[in-house]
C-alpha cells in the first residue's frame, strides 16, 4: 500500500486501464504492496461467493462474513479448500505476474515463489491436521491467519470488471461497463495482467482448480444474420465448447461449407505467397503473427481480402512464370554458348575427328568392343600432334552444311547438352543404338545451372557425337530427344562459330538483365505481402475456425441457427457480454438467446490452468482426464511432484544448475515463444519450465538436508561431534601404523565423541559423517524410512482426497465401505509402523536408561522395526522388554517387544486390518442388494402403473449390474490390500534413487576429479611436470563438467522425474482419482490460429 | 526359424507398412465420397482420412488428373522410403513388385510410339513406380531385337525379353505378345524367386502369384477368341506357375469359346465360384471385376493375417493401386456426371 514496487509499470498499466466514463472508480484501492499483482484471482474469488467470504473475515467486517461461512458449510465444496485455493492461487498468480515484469531480480523472485510455497503448505498442513472437520470456525481462524497478510478486503469491495482484465490482455478494446461501482479513490497500481502470455492461457482468471468448474449445457439461438458474428465474439472469449449437432452429416453437405472452403483457397494462396517469401534472396523479415490481439473479422473483410489475395497471387505467378520463360531462354543461349565455345576448342586443338573416323572404322569392320570410343575427354590436354587439323584443312575446301568430309567418308556431328547424372546411360544408349559406330566425347561445363523456381542446381555436359550416314542421325535425334537433351545447330567452320559467339554474347547479357529485372519487380511485391501476409491469414484462421464452428449448429427452416454448448458457470457472464456485444452490432436483429438446458449427458471436465500450472495439470491429464467434478490432483501435485523428485536428486549443487537452467528459460521466455522452435526436444524441456523451477528449489532445500554438494559434505556449521582421544591414543596409532602398513580405524563412541548438549544438529546431515566409513549405513537407514513417511503420508493423503470425493457426490456408502475401512486399514499398519519409525528415533539413543517402561541397556537392543513388522504380521510371540530379571541383556534383544502391551496393540491392530477387508469387499454389493430388495418390493402393488415394461428392463439392467458391481469391488479390495503393500515399498524408490544419485556423484568426484587434481600435486616441481599437471587438471576438469551435466543432471534428472511420476500417477493417484472424463475444449480464436499456422507448418514441411 | 530373426531387418518396414494399411479407405469413406457432388467436395472430404492434405496446396480448381497425379505421388513416396530403407531379400522383393509396372510402360512407350504420340506426352503417362533410364529411349526401336539390344539390355526385365526378340517388327498383335510374354517370364520368375524365399512369404506370394498367373491365362484365352492369335501361339503365353498347370491350361489351349473356358475352370472350385456370379448384365459383376476383387479382397487382405513375411509389401502396392482406381472412378464419376455407375468401385475393406 505504501510501497509501490513498480512504479514505473503502473503507469504504463493506467493509460490501459484507463475506461472512458468511470476511470476515477478503478483507482481507488488501497492495496498491499506484496499482494498488488493479484488483481485477478481475486476477481475469481468475488464471483465465487463462497471464496470472498472467506477473505472477508480477515477485516472489519468479520461479524457479517462469519455468517457467510457458516451457511458456506452447507456449501458443497468445503470451505477449507477454498481457502486454500485462493491462497494457492493468489500464491501462483502472485509469483508468475511477478516474474512476467523485467525489473524483478531473481532474488526477488525466488523470495516471493518461497512466499507463495509456504502459503500453500501451510494450508495443506491445515487441510491435514483437519482433514475431515467441518466447522466453519477452523476455517475462519485460518483465514484470519492469512488475512493479515493479505489485505484484500478492500480490493473485494471493488466492482469486479473482468472486461478489464480482457482489456489488460488485447490492450484495447471496449470497456464493458453495465456492472459497475459506487465509490472513489486513487488508481490501482496492478501490475502487467497474467493472460499476458496469452498465446496458451484460456483467457480465465484463476490459477488451478481443486475440482473442475461447474459446467452446464446451454442453447445458443442466433438468428442466421449475427451468427457469425456472435461465434466470433464467443471464441474470442474462449470458454465455449461448442458440440457437433450434425454428427451425421458429413462435411461437405453442412450449411457453410462454400466459406470454409474459400478460406481453405485463401490459406493455400497466403501458404504460397509465404513460401515465396521465405524463399527470397535477399530474405524478408515476415511480420510474426500476433496471436495476442485478437480482433474477429468482419464476415465482409473476406471478400476485399479474396480479390486482394487473388490478385497479388496472380502476380506473383505471372512474374515467376515470366522468369522462368525467360530463364529458360537465357539457359538455353548459354548452353549453346558453352556447346560452340566446347567444341571451337576441341575440334581446333585436338584433331579428334581423324580418330573418330578411324575408331568408327574399326568399329564397323571388327564389330567388337571398342572401349576406346565411350570415354570423356579432357580439354586440358597438352596439345602434342601436328598442329595442322584435318578439320581446318577441309574446312577450306567445302563450307556446307552437310559436315566434314575427309578423303573417303562423310562425317557428320550433332552437340547439345544434357545432364550430368545421365550422362554414361546415355553414353551407352548412343553406342548400342548407332551399333557401336558413333564417336561420343562428352566434358563437364564447369558453370552450375540454377532452377530459378526450385533453385536446385544442376550441372549439364557437353557432348558431341560422330557419325556416318543419315539413318544413324535419325537414331541420334531419337536418343537426345529421349533423353531430353538439348541438341543445338552448331556452326560447322571455326569461323561460324566465332561470329556466332559474337551475337550470342550481347543477347545473354540483355537476358540476364531482364531476369534480373523481373526478380527484383516480384521482390519488391513480396516485400509488400510480407508486411500483411500473416495479417490476413490470421484473419482468415480465424474466419475458418468461426465458420467450422458454425457447421456445428443445426440451422432451422427460419433462418436461426442454433447451437448446443457447455459453458463453464464461471464464465457465463463472459458469453452473456459477447452476446451483447454482438447484439449491438446486429442492429434492428433480434438478439441472440441463451437457455439453459438439461441434460444428461456428462459435463466436460474445465480445470482452470494458467502458464504456471498448467505443466501440473497436463501432467495429471496425461493419466488420464478427470471425472467431472472429481477432485483434481493437480493443485497436490504442483508441490508433491517436485517435493518427490527432490528427496530422488538430493543434491544442491546439481540443484543449482538445474534451477540456474530453469531461470533462464522463465527469463527468455517471451523471446522463445516468439520464435516458435518447433524442436521437439527442446520444446519438451521449455514446456517443463516451471515444473523445472520448482524440483531446482525443492531439490536445492533437500541437498542442503542431506549435506550433498557434488557428493560432497559442506561444513557450514560445524559438526557436534568432537574428538575423543588423547596423544597417548594417536602415539598408538602412529606404531600400528609404522608396523601394519595401514591405518587403523578409530571408532568414535557417541556417548564420549557426540555432543548432544546442544540439541540435534542444526540443519541438514553432520558433515562428519561424510568421513565415516559406516556414512552409507547411516544414511540409508535415514532415507529409508524417510522415503517410508512420505509415502504413507501420501498415500493417506490419496485416501482422505477419496473421501472428498466421496462427500462431494453425496455417497454415503462409499465412505462407510470403502473410504473408513481403507482409511483404517492404511492407519493400522502403515501409519502405525510410521509412528514406530518416529518414536525410535526421539527415544532410542546409545545411553542406557529406562525407555518406555523398560530397562534399555544400550544402542544393541534397539528395536528392529522390519522383523517387528513381519512378526506382527505372524503374530509371534516375543519377549517383552531387554532385559531378565536377574539384569541380564536378553540375547537377541532387539527383536523383544519395546512398549508395554505391544503384543496385544499389534493383535488388535492387525485384527481390525483384517476385518476391515470383508467391508470392503461385501459392504458395497450387500447394501445395493438390499437396496434393490426393499424397491422391488412394493413393485407387484403397483401394477396400474403404466410403465411396468420399462420398470422391468430396469431391474434386467440391475441384476446384470450387481454382478459387475460385485467384481469391481473385489477388484478394488483386492487392488487396495495388496496396493498398500507394494505401494509402501515401490516408495522405498524415493531412496534407492538419492542413494543412487549421491554414489555417482562421488564417483565421478574421486575417480576423475580428485585423481585429475592430484596429478598436479604429486608430480616433481619441474616447469613440464605442472605444465602437464595444469593440462590434466584441466582435461579431468572438462570430462567432469560434461559427465555431470549430461548423466548426473540430466540423465539423472529424468530419471527421477520418471519415478516422481511413476508415484504420483500409480501410488498417489490410485487411491482416489478414476480419470475417464472428457477435457473440455473451448471454441477459441487463439486456438484457431494456433491450428491454422501448425496446418501450414506442417505443409511447408511436406513441401521440403 | 526366420520368424526369429525377421523383424530385425524387416521388423520396421512390416511395421510401417502396416501403419499404411491402417489407412486404406473404408466402406465409410467410400460411402461418403460417393455423395460428393463436385470434385470440391471430395477433396474437402478426403482431408478428413489418411490422405490429408495432399491436395491442399494445389491451385485453382482440380481435376481428376491432379488428383491421379498426386494420389501417384503419395504411392511413390511411400514406396520409394520403404524401398530406400530395405534390406535383402526384402529390397529385391521389392525390386521385383516394380517390374511389372516397367513392363507396362514400356508396352505403353511402344504402342504410344507406333502410334505416333510424342515421347514426352507419353513419358508423363507411364507409372512412375516403373520408370528407369532407358525409358526414354524405347522410341528408337523399331524391332524387338533392337528394343532388346539397345534399351533393355541394362535392366532387370533383359532376361524376360529374350523370348520375343524372335518376333519380326512392332505392330498391334506383337506388342500384345510381348507384353504377355513378359508377363509370362516376370510371373514365373517372381514365383520362382518367392519360393526360393521360402517360409510364409511362399505360402503367401505363391497363393497370390498362382492366382495371378491364372487369372491371365483365362483372360488371354477369352480375349483371344476370334482374333489372329493361333492356338499354339496362346499357349506359349500362358505363365506356368498358377494351379491350372498343367492340365487346366492344356484345356484353355484347346478351348473355343467362353464355354469351354468356364468348363475347364468348373474342376477348380475357386474359378468355379467367380465364373458362376458373373456376367455381363446390368447389375452383374464383369468376370474381370470378379476376378479383381478375389485378388484384392481374399488374397492381398488376407496375407495381413499372416506374420512376418513380404507379402504384406506387394499386398499394400496392390491394395493402393486398387484404391487409387476407386478413387479415380469415383472422381471421375463425379466430374463427368455420370452418377449412375459410381457405386461401381470396389471396396477393399
Amino acid at each position: 500500500m505504501n510501497e509501490r514496487p513498480f512504479p514505473s509499470t503502473s503507469d504504463h498499466w493506467t493509460r490501459f486501464w484507463n475506461p472512458p466514463e468511470e476511470a476515477d472508480n478503478y483507482y481507488d484501492v488501497p492495496i498491499d504492496d506484496r499482494f498488488g499483482l493479484m488483481a485477478s484471482s481475486p476477481k475469481t474469488a468475488f464471483f465465487r461467493n463462497d471464496l470472498l467470504a472467506v477473505f472477508r473475515i480477515g477485516n472489519n467486517q468479520s461479524d457479517r462474513a462469519e455468517r457467510t461461512a457458516s451457511t458456506q458449510a452447507s456449501f458443497d465444496e468445503s470451505p477449507y479448500l477454498n481457502s486454500l485455493r485462493s491462497v494457492n492461487s493468489q500464491g501462483y498468480q502472485y509469483f508468475y505476474s511477478n516474474r512476467l515484469s523485467r525489473r524483478s531480480s531473481l532474488s526477488y523472485a525466488v523470495r516471493r515463489a518461497s512466499t507463495a510455497l509456504s502459503s500453500i503448505s501451510r494450508s495443506l498442513t491445515t487441510m491435514l491436521t483437519s482433514p475431515f472437520s467441518r466447522q466453519s470456525d477452523s476455517v475462519i481462524e485460518t483465514a484470519r491467519g492469512y488475512s493479515d497478510e493479505l489485505n484484500l478486503t478492500e480490493l473485494f469491495k471493488r466492482k469486479q470488471r473482468e472486461e478489464t482484465l480482457r482489456e489488460e490482455r488485447g490492450g484495447e478494446g471496449e470497456q464493458q461497463d453495465d456492472e459497475e461501482d459506487e465509490e472513489m479513490g486513487p488508481p490501482i497500481e496492478i501490475m502487467e495482467a497474467p493472460s499476458v502470455s496469452g498465446l496458451h492461457t484460456p483467457p480465465d482468471a484463476g490459477c488451478i482448480s481443486f475440482r473442475s468448474e461447474p459446467v452446464s449445457r446451454y442453447q445458443l439461438i442466433m438468428c442466421k444474420d449475427l451468427a457469425y458474428e456472435c461465434i466470433g465474439e464467443i471464441g474470442v472469449e474462449g470458454v465455449v465448447q461448442i458440440d457437433d449437432v450434425n454428427k451425421g452429416m458429413s462435411l461437405f453437405q453442412r450449411h457453410f461449407v462454400r466459406d470454409v472452403r474459400r478460406c481453405d483457397e485463401l490459406e493455400r494462396s497466403l501458404r504460397y505467397m509465404e513460401r515465396q517469401i521465405y524463399e527470397s534472396r535477399p530474405p524478408i523479415q515476415l511480420m510474426p503473427i500476433d496471436a495476442v490481439h485478437i480482433e474477429v473479422p468482419k464476415a465482409s473483410d473476406i471478400n476485399q481480402l479474396q480479390t486482394k489475395i487473388k490478385d497479388l497471387e496472380n502476380r506473383i505467378r505471372s512474374s515467376i512464370e515470366s522468369e522462368e520463360r525467360i530463364h529458360k531462354t537465357l539457359m538455353n543461349m548459354v548452353e549453346q554458348k558453352h556447346v560452340i565455345m566446347k567444341v571451337e576448342q576441341y575440334l581446333s586443338e585436338q584433331h579428334m575427328d581423324a580418330e573418330a573416323i578411324q575408331s568408327i572404322e574399326e568399329g564397323v569392320r571388327e564389330d567388337g568392343p571398342l572401349t576406346g570410343i565411350t570415354g570423356t575427354f579432357s580439354f586440358d590436354q597438352s596439345i602434342t600432334s601436328n598442329t595442322l587439323s584435318l578439320l581446318e584443312h577441309q574446312e577450306m575446301e567445302m563450307s556446307g552444311l552437310g559436315g566434314l568430309e575427309s578423303s573417303a567418308v562423310s562425317l557428320w556431328f550433332s552437340t547439345g547438352v544434357i545432364p550430368v547424372d545421365k550422362k554414361i546411360s546415355f553414353e551407352k544408349c548412343l553406342w548400342r543404338a548407332c551399333r557401336r559406330t558413333a564417336f561420343v566425347r562428352i566434358t563437364e561445363i564447369e558453370e552450375d545451372f540454377i532452377d530459378p523456381l526450385t533453385n536446385i542446381t544442376t550441372r549439364k555436359c557437353v557432348f558431341i557425337v560422330f557419325y556416318r550416314g543419315d539413318s544413324l542421325m535419325k537414331i541420334v535425334n531419337n536418343v537426345c530427344e529421349g533423353y531430353g537433351a538439348a541438341q543445338f545447330d552448331c556452326p560447322k567452320t571455326s569461323r561460324g562459330r566465332q561470329h556466332y559467339l559474337k551475337q550470342l554474347e550481347p543477347a545473354i547479357e540483355d537476358m540476364t538483365l531482364v531476369v534480373r529485372r523481373t526478380r527484383e519487380d516480384r521482390h519488391g511485391t513480396l516485400e509488400q505481402c510480407a508486411e500483411f501476409v500473416h495479417e490476413w491469414m490470421k484473419c482468415v484462421h480465424m474466419q475458418k475456425g468461426i465458420y467450422h464452428a458454425l457447421n456445428k449448429c443445426a440451422l432451422d427452416t427460419n433462418g436461426f441457427l442454433s447451437a448446443e454448448c457447455w459453458i463453464p458457470t464461471q464464465s457465463i457472464h463472459k458469453v452473456k457480454g459477447a452476446i451483447d456485444r454482438c447484439a449491438s452490432y446486429g442492429g434492428h436483429l433480434p438478439k441472440p438467446v441463451l437457455n439453459e438446458i438439461e441434460t444428461k449427458a456428462i459435463p466436460p471436465t474445465y480445470n482452470v490452468t494458467n502458464k504456471f500450472t498448467k505443466v501440473f495439470q497436463d501432467i495429471v491429464n496425461a493419466y488420464g482426464v478427470a471425472n467431472y467434478r472429481e477432485v483434481n490432483p493437480a493443485p497436490y501435485t504442483v508441490i508433491s511432484f517436485p517435493f518427490l523428485f527432490a528427496l530422488m536428486f538430493g543434491d544442491s549443487a546439481h540443484a543449482f544448475l538445474l534451477l540456474s537452467a530453469s531461470l533462464t528459460l522463465i527469463a527468455m521466455e517471451k523471446t522463445i515463444q516468439k520464435r516458435r522452435i518447433r524442436d521437439e526436444i527442446f520444446t519438451t524441456f521449455f514446456n517443463g519450465r516451471y515444473i523445472m523451477l520448482l524440483m531446482g528449489i525443492f531439490s536445492l532445500y533437500t541437498g542442503f538436508i542431506y549435506n550433498d554438494v557434488f557428493g560432497k559434505a559442506g561444513n557450514i556449521f560445524g559438526s557436534n561431534w568432537k574428538n575423543p582421544y588423547n596423544e597417548t591414543q594417536f602415539d598408538k596409532w602412529e606404531q600400528y601404523l609404522v608396523k601394519h602398513k595401514r591405518m587403523p580405524v578409530a571408532t568414535l563412541d557417541p556417548k564420549e565423541a557426540h555432543d548432544g548438549s546442544s540439541g540435534p544438529y542444526l540443519f541438514g546431515l553432520d558433515p562428519i559423517w561424510n568421513v565415516a566409513d559406516n556414512r552409507l549405513s547411516f544414511i540409508n537407514s535415514m532415507k529409508m524410512k524417510v522415503a517410508v513417511i512420505f509415502g504413507i503420508a501420501q498415500m493417506t493423503f490419496g485416501v482422505v482426497l477419496s473421501f472428498n470425493n466421496f462427500r462431494f457426490f453425496g455417497s454415503r456408502i462409499d465412505i462407510l465401505t470403502s473410504f473408513i475401512p481403507q482409511l483404517i486399514f492404511l492407519s493400522s499398519i502403515f501409519v502405525y509402523l510410521c509412528g514406530q519409525i518416529i518414536i525410535k528415533w526421539i527415544y532410542f539413543s546409545v545411553y542406557p536408561g529406562e525407555v518406555l517402561g523398560y530397562e534399555y541397556p544400550g544402542s544393541n537392543c534397539a528395536p528392529s522395526l522390519l522383523i517387528g513388522l513381519i512378526n506382527m504380521f505372524m503374530m509371534k510371540a516375543r519377549r517383552e522388554g531387554y532385559t531378565n530379571p536377574d539384569g541380564t541383556t536378553v540375547p537377541n534383544c532387539y527383536l523383544s517387544t519395546w512398549y508395554p502391551g505391544q503384543s496385544t496393540v499389534e493383535t488388535l491392530l492387525l485384527l481390525t486390518a483384517l476385518l476391515c477387508i470383508p467391508v470392503m469387499l461385501l459392504g458395497k454389493p450387500l447394501s445395493i442388494l438390499m437396496k434393490r430388495r426393499k424397491k422391488a418390493e412394493p413393485l407387484p402393488e403397483e401394477v396400474a402403473l403404466s410403465d411396468t415394461q420399462s420398470t422391468a428392463d430396469n431391474i434386467d439392467d440391475h441384476e446384470e449390474n450387481f454382478v459387475d458391481i460385485f467384481v469391481h469391488s473385489g477388484i478394488h479390495t483386492i487392488e487396495f490390500v495388496l496396493g498398500c503393500i507394494s505401494h509402501t515399498a515401490s516408495y522405498l524408490r524415493l531412496w534407492a534413487l538419492s542413494l543412487a544419485h549421491a554414489q555417482l556423484s562421488e564417483v565421478l568426484w574421486h575417480m576423475l576429479l580428485m585423481n585429475g587434481l592430484n596429478a598436479v600435486t604429486h608430480q616433481s616441481s619441474s616447469l613440464s611436470s605442472s605444465v602437464l599437471g595444469a593440462l590434466v587438471a584441466f582435461l579431468s576438469f572438462f570430462v567432469f563438467g560434461v559427465l555431470t551435466i549430461a548423466i548426473l543432471v540430466v540423465m539423472e534428472g529424468l530419471s527421477a522425474f520418471l519415478h516422481a511420476l511413476r508415484l504420483h500417477w500409480v501410488e498417489f493417484q490410485s487411491k482416489f482419482y478414476s480419470g475417464d472424463g472428457v477435457i473440455f475444449q473451448p471454441f477459441s480464436m487463439h486456438q484457431c490460429i494456433e491450428n491454422g499456422q501448425h496446418l501450414s507448418d506442417v505443409m511447408d514441411d511436406g513441401e521440403d | 526359424m526366420a520368424e526369429f530373426f525377421f523383424n530385425i531387418d524387416h521388423g520396421y518396414l512390416e511395421a510401417l507398412v502396416r501403419g499404411f494399411k491402417g489407412g486404406i479407405l473404408t466402406q465409410a469413406d467410400y460411402a461418403n465420397l460417393v455423395q460428393c457432388e463436385t470434385l470440391e467436395d471430395l477433396k474437402l472430404h478426403i482431408q478428413s482420412t489418411d490422405y490429408g492434405n495432399f491436395l491442399a496446396n494445389e491451385p485453382g480448381a482440380i481435376t481428376v488428373q491432379v488428383i491421379d497425379e498426386r494420389l501417384k505421388e503419395k504411392l511413390v513416396t511411400e514406396f520409394t522410403h520403404i524401398r530406400n530403407n530395405a534390406l535383402e531379400p526384402l529390397a529385391t522383393f521389392l525390386d521385383y513388385i516394380t517390374y511389372s509396372y516397367m513392363i507396362d510402360n514400356i508396352i505403353l512407350l511402344i504402342t504410344g510410339t507406333l502410334h505416333q504420340r510424342p515421347i514426352s506426352e507419353l513419358i508423363s503417362k507411364c507409372h512412375p513406380l516403373g520408370s528407369f533410364e532407358q525409358m526414354e529411349a524405347i522410341h528408337i526401336a523399331s524391332t524387338p531385337a533392337e528394343l532388346y539390344n539397345a534399351v533393355l539390355v541394362d535392366t532387370p526385365l533383359a532376361n524376360y525379353f529374350v523370348d520375343c526378340i524372335n518376333e519380326q517388327d512392332l505392330d498391334e498383335m506383337n506388342v500384345e505378345l510381348i507384353r504377355n510374354t513378359l508377363y509370362k517370364a516376370y510371373l514365373e520368375d517372381f514365383y520362382g524367386f518367392c519360393k526360393q524365399l521360402g517360409g510364409t512369404t511362399a505360402e503367401v506370394m505363391c497363393e497370390i502369384l498362382a492366382f495371378e498367373a491364372d487369372r491371365r491365362s483365362i483372360i488371354i484365352t477369352i480375349n483371344s477368341f476370334d482374333t489372329e492369335l493361333s492356338k499354339d501361339d496362346r499357349e506359349k503365353l500362358y505363365p506356368r506357375c498358377g494351379k491350372l498347370y498343367p492340365e487346366g491350361l492344356a484345356g484353355l489351349a484347346r478351348a473355343d469359346d467362353y464355354d469351354q473356358v468356364k468348363q475347364v475352370c468348373e474342376y477348380y472350385s475357386d474359378y468355379k465360384a467367380l465364373f458362376e456370379g458373373s456376367g455381363n448384365a446390368a447389375g452383374e459383376k464383369t468376370l474381370e471385376d470378379k476376378f479383381f476383387e478375389h485378388e484384392q479382397v481374399k488374397l492381398n487382405v488376407h496375407s495381413y493375417l499372416h506374420q512376418f513375411h513380404f507379402g504384406v509389401f506387394y499386398a499394400f502396392i496392390k491394395l493402393k493401386e486398387q484404391e487409387m482406381r476407386n478413387i479415380i472412378w469415383i472422381a471421375e464419376c463425379i466430374s463427368q456426371r455420370h452418377r449412375t455407375k459410381i457405386d461401381n468401385y470396389i471396396p477393399i475393406l
